[in-house]
């Protein structure tokens, strides 16, 4: 299939759904469908997706869809393998690049196995094992498998992380302990496929809390710096970790990677393999304009790395 | 007493659905009725039609293209509890490097690799023979099955592997282990996760387990228990069940081992749907342990989840 075939064909935009990111997720979609509808994708529906998005896609008879959706169920794989069982093709990562990114533990321990620095981490599968934490605070808690920095919190020390786990535990399921990195907020955006991977202008994100929570990342007091005010060192370090996480996961189209930089100490926090995509103020689309690509340009690059 | 209806989700295409109907049929023979269970045959084209919307699922679709992990997304999205890994389990088993950085977090020991790019040949064999040596045996990284593994004993047996693989975006080369195969099969039962007994695997003709022994007749021998002492294989056992639980199995799964002559183990791989069918070996490692065929299909709907409750 190529690009122009696909101009033709009916093709949805999948968002919104259940999940706790279903708002950002809507104002990502909005401005997808206007690009496609902008690139000649005269048949571009929107689909928000209930409780039986399976019957919704078959229903609408699409024949390739865009997803722009966050969350469990959306970002984890399961949406990517039924797309599969479907034989509908979709835009971005696979399961396997989605299943493992999605779950903050196995994305960890991915970087760790390729030789990438990651904060040292515990997982508590129940709120009773706390006493095998091997590490000191500060730390950070937040839930293993949940985007958009949901539940995300700094706490000080081990005396206080009982009580702040629990409703964590209780909303969300497994929580991940990490070591908290004092230092700054990098992001790096990797576009394409194995064999033509680009890396996107590194976007620091300098949040008032010192530490980048849901506030930060979605209050007005966050401030944005793309390309980051960074070593040369450093940034062909960011590069060369990110394209070798996003190449180990096998990860299609884009996926948007986490750092931690302590120094000169570059630390993997996380990859997210569906990245927001509001036009207007996601972090991807800072990035975008630091690397002068146009929305609509990039919302083709993704189709068309998809369908590759 | 109501009954509750399973489906037993097979293959669509080629080999593998042959595969899984015979596997299919056998449950349907040996376990029609068990605690009040209707079994009946499935496909994902009935399930997404909505033909037929089953209490639960027995998963052996194992879903050999692409990435693995696409019918239970399927069925997890269709929120229809199943038997079996989900997503996350299936495609880390299928990549033979996630599954070790996974292992090895677990503190399992595996060879050393390098991944090359068949496309640049030249560079990859430099790099094959510098870091791992000859003989090494090159498989591609996501392959379900054991078609195009090849052995390279000298530089110009590399050369040619390297050539016939270059329709693989990328592939694995590893040390050639000299030793014994074993394959261990690992079940969840009654909230434990045990280890069946060591499976032997004798394979005729061929130096190494290819698709052709795999699949062949008469080429690949089982032996169950494997003839080893008894300190190998609760050696092997433990290491299945760590690295079962390392990369998130779900109810059961199967790791194929190389057994140095000094007794070292190696793990080539894990299998998160190893075949349960009537000639297949997992159900006879089962059988040993008193696990008869219609309690091993329970364990494994007892153990799948959300499945409790069916």
């Amino acid at each position: 299939m190529t690009f122009n075939d696909l101009r033709s064909k009916k093709i949805g935009v999948l968002l919104g759904g259940k999940s706790m990111e279903r708002s950002t997720s809507l104002r990502s979609g909005a401005d997808v469908h206007r690009a496609l509808l902008d690139l000649g994708f005269a048949d571009a529906i929107k689909i928000d997706l209930d409780d039986d998005p399976i019957e919704q896609i078959v229903n609408s008879g699409i024949e390739f869809a865009f997803l722009s959706l966050h969350g469990t169920d959306y970002e984890d794989g399961k949406l990517q393998g039924a797309l599969e069982m479907l034989a509908i093709p979709y835009t971005g990562c696979g399961v396997l690049a989605s299943a493992v990114g999605f779950d903050k533990v196995s994305a960890k321990i991915v970087a760790r196995g390729l030789g990438v620095s990651t904060p040292d981490w515990f997982l508590l599968k129940d709120p009773g094992s706390l006493e095998k934490l091997e590490f000191e605070g500060p730390y950070i808690i937040k839930p293993c498998a949940q985007g958009s920095s949901l539940g995300v919190q700094k706490i000080e020390t081990v005396m206080e992380l009982p009580e702040k786990i629990k409703p964590l535990f209780e909303e969300f399921g497994p929580v991940l302990v990490e070591k908290f990195i004092p230092g700054r907020d990098l992001t790096v955006a990797v576009v394409g496929n194995p064999g033509d991977l680009q890396v996107l202008p590194i976007l620091e994100v300098i949040a008032p809390a010192g530490f980048y929570d849901r506030e930060g990342k979605f209050g007005d007091e966050t401030k944005y710096s793309a390309p980051a005010k960074i070593d040369e060192s450093v940034r062909l370090r960011a590069e060369e970790f990110a394209k070798a996480v996003y190449t180990a996961l096998h990860c299609k189209a884009v996926s948007r990677l986490d750092f931690r930089l302590d120094g000169d100490r570059l630390y993997f926090l996380e990859i997210n393999t569906i990245p927001g995509m509001n036009g207007s103020t996601s972090n991807m689309s800072c990035i975008l304009r630091a690397a002068n690509i146009p929305y609509n340009d990039f919302v083709k690059k993704i189709i068309l790395d998809s369908i590759s | 007493m109501i009954m509750s209806v399973i489906g037993v989700l097979v293959g669509n295409e080629g080999k593998e659905a042959e595969l899984s109907r015979k596997t299919a049929a056998y449950i349907l023979a040996q376990c029609q009725g068990m605690d009040g269970h209707e079994f009946i045959i499935i496909t994902a084209a009935n399930l997404i039609a909505k033909k037929i919307r089953p209490d639960a699922v027995v998963n052996i679709h194992y879903g050999l293209l692409g990435d693995g992990g696409s019918a239970p997304g399927l069925l997890d999205l269709m929120r229809i509890p199943h038997t079996g890994s989900d997503g996350l389990a299936s495609s880390i088993c299928r990549n033979k490097v996630l599954t070790k950085y996974f292992g090895r977090a677990a503190g399992i020991d595996f060879p050393d690799h390098v991944i090359v790019d068949p496309m640049v040949s030249n560079c990859s064999r430099d790099q094959i023979i510098s870091k791992i040596g000859l003989p090494a045996i090159l498989k591609p990284i996501d392959s379900a099955s054991s078609i195009d593994v090849f052995l390279a004993r000298d530089t110009q047996e590399l050369g040619s592997a390297l050539e016939s693989m270059r329709s693989y975006s990328s592939i694995i080369a590893e040390p050639f282990l000299k030793g014994r195969e074993i394959t261990v099969g690992v079940l969840e039962k009654d909230g434990e996760t045990l280890a069946l007994p060591v499976i032997g695997l004798n394979i005729k003709n061929q130096p190494y387990q290819n698709f052709q022994a795999k699949y062949g007749e008469g080429e690949m021998e089982f032996v169950i228990p494997a003839e080893l002492d008894d300190a190998t294989s609760s050696k092997a056992q433990a290491i299945a069940v760590k690295l079962h639980k390392a990369v998130n199995c779900i109810g059961y799964s199967r790791t194929d081992m190389v057994v140095s002559p000094e007794g070292e183990m190696n793990v080539l791989e894990i299998n998160a749907f190893p075949g349960i069918g009537p000639y297949s070996e997992f159900p006879k490692a089962a059988a040993l342990l008193g696990i008869i065929y219609p309690e091993l299909i329970s364990c494994l709907m007892k153990s799948g989840k959300k499945m409790y409750d069916i």
